[in-house]
């Protein structure tokens, strides 16, 4: 008499390694509120699109510069990720694109910024992170402004169509912070930021973005 | 009577100007640090993006920094002249009456001390030479 087959145990459900400690919504107009609009020259469109069960925000910038910059505050330790998912759809047209770090052409799809304030704006460090055209994953160089200010291309290339040419990422703050600026982050993180500009190479940028999430490694929670 | 000169060397104008240029200099330096703290600090919040703060913020306060490098002398200058002329005005009598009153203890008893009309001291410098007519009648 043969048994009865055991029934397969259903696989472990996957554990997320992580935990959220905190959402930058940028999901319904209510939520954007929250994010202070700063207008450089001329203004950048950020508008909240819902596509089916999709909702991100949308930005487009024709010969302006202006951004979205959310203020929060949060210490980064070891096993702090920042997250967020994006898609660059229409680059700067550049004179000069193998430079990253240009005053005179000092525009980007969509860059995302992390900014650790000082005392004053001269010991405040920022981190970029850029989706460029043409330069290499992994390119840094300071900002033309500021060298506390660091340009970070983290996707290059244009937009796949696999998934909607969405990519999601998951930055390590602290190695990032590490890695740019040679120490270990001793200021909280002042604010987070968006911007789609255009204003110095006169040209059109378009970008989406959303779902900005902190993250904390549950390994590292005590 | 034009004074011949601005600094007596007695003890007491050292300490009165010392006391009348921190007066001055204290609150001017005091409020200025506070202004220029307050207007960059909220300007640059204001502005919050780092490529807005450099391109437009930055070149104002180097050259504000500009300004004050060459007005922050000028200013501490006249701090010093203002404290000079004022402490003067209290350390010139009294030098002059003590060496007035020296040479007078000294065996000159017929000497009178003279200080200037607008002087500080000059009602006790008139009723000390009261005192002295009244003790050699």
């Amino acid at each position: 008499m043969s048994a009865a087959p055991v029934p397969k145990a259903p696989p472990p459900p996957a554990v997320d390694p992580f935990e959220v400690v905190k959402t930058f919504p940028t999901d319904t107009p209510e939520a954007l509120k929250k994010w202070e609009e700063k207008i450089f020259k001329g203004k950048s469109s950020y508008k909240v699109v819902t596509e089916g069960v999709e909702v991100y925000l949308s930005a487009t910038s024709s010969n302006a510069s202006s951004g979205l910059f959310y203020r929060t505050e949060f210490r980064v330790e070891p096993g702090v990720f920042l997250s967020w998912r994006w898609r660059a759809l229409e680059f700067p047209d550049k004179n000069r694109p193998e430079r990253l770090s240009d005053r005179g052409q000092d525009d980007f799809a969509v860059r995302i910024y992390v900014v650790f304030p000082g005392s004053t704006f001269f010991n405040t460090n920022v981190i970029e992170y850029i989706w460029d055209e043409s330069l290499p994953e992994g390119t840094v160089a300071s900002s033309p402004f500021s060298g506390r200010v660091k340009l970070f291309v983290i996707r290059s290339g244009k937009a796949g169509s696999e998934a909607g040419g969405w990519k999601t990422e998951l930055r390590d703050l602290h190695e990032d912070y590490r890695t740019l600026f040679g120490e270990e982050p001793r200021r909280s993180v002042g604010a987070v930021a968006v911007m789609s500009d255009s204003d110095n190479t006169r040209t059109t940028t378009r970008a989406d973005f959303g779902d900005f999430t902190l993250k904390v490694k549950k390994e590292t929670l005590g | 009577m034009a004074r011949k000169k601005w600094f007596t060397g007695h003890p007491v104008q050292a300490k009165y100007m010392r006391f009348v240029a921190l007066a001055m200099a204290v609150p001017a330096l005091f409020l200025g640090a506070c202004l220029y703290y307050v207007v960059f600090e909220l300007l640059a919040r204001q502005m919050a993006f780092p490529e807005a703060i450099a391109a437009n913020l930055a070149p104002v306060i180097r050259r504000v920094n500009g300004v004050l490098l060459v007005g922050l002398p000028l200013v501490v200058a006249a701090i010093l002249r203002m404290a000079l002329v004022v402490s003067h005005r209290f350390a010139g009598p009294v030098a002059r009456l003590e060496g007035e009153l020296d040479r007078i203890l000294g065996g000159d008893a017929d000497r009178r001390i003279h200080v200037r009309e607008n002087d500080d001291l000059k009602g006790v410098a008139d009723r000390i030479n009261a005192l002295l007519a009244k003790k050699t009648k």
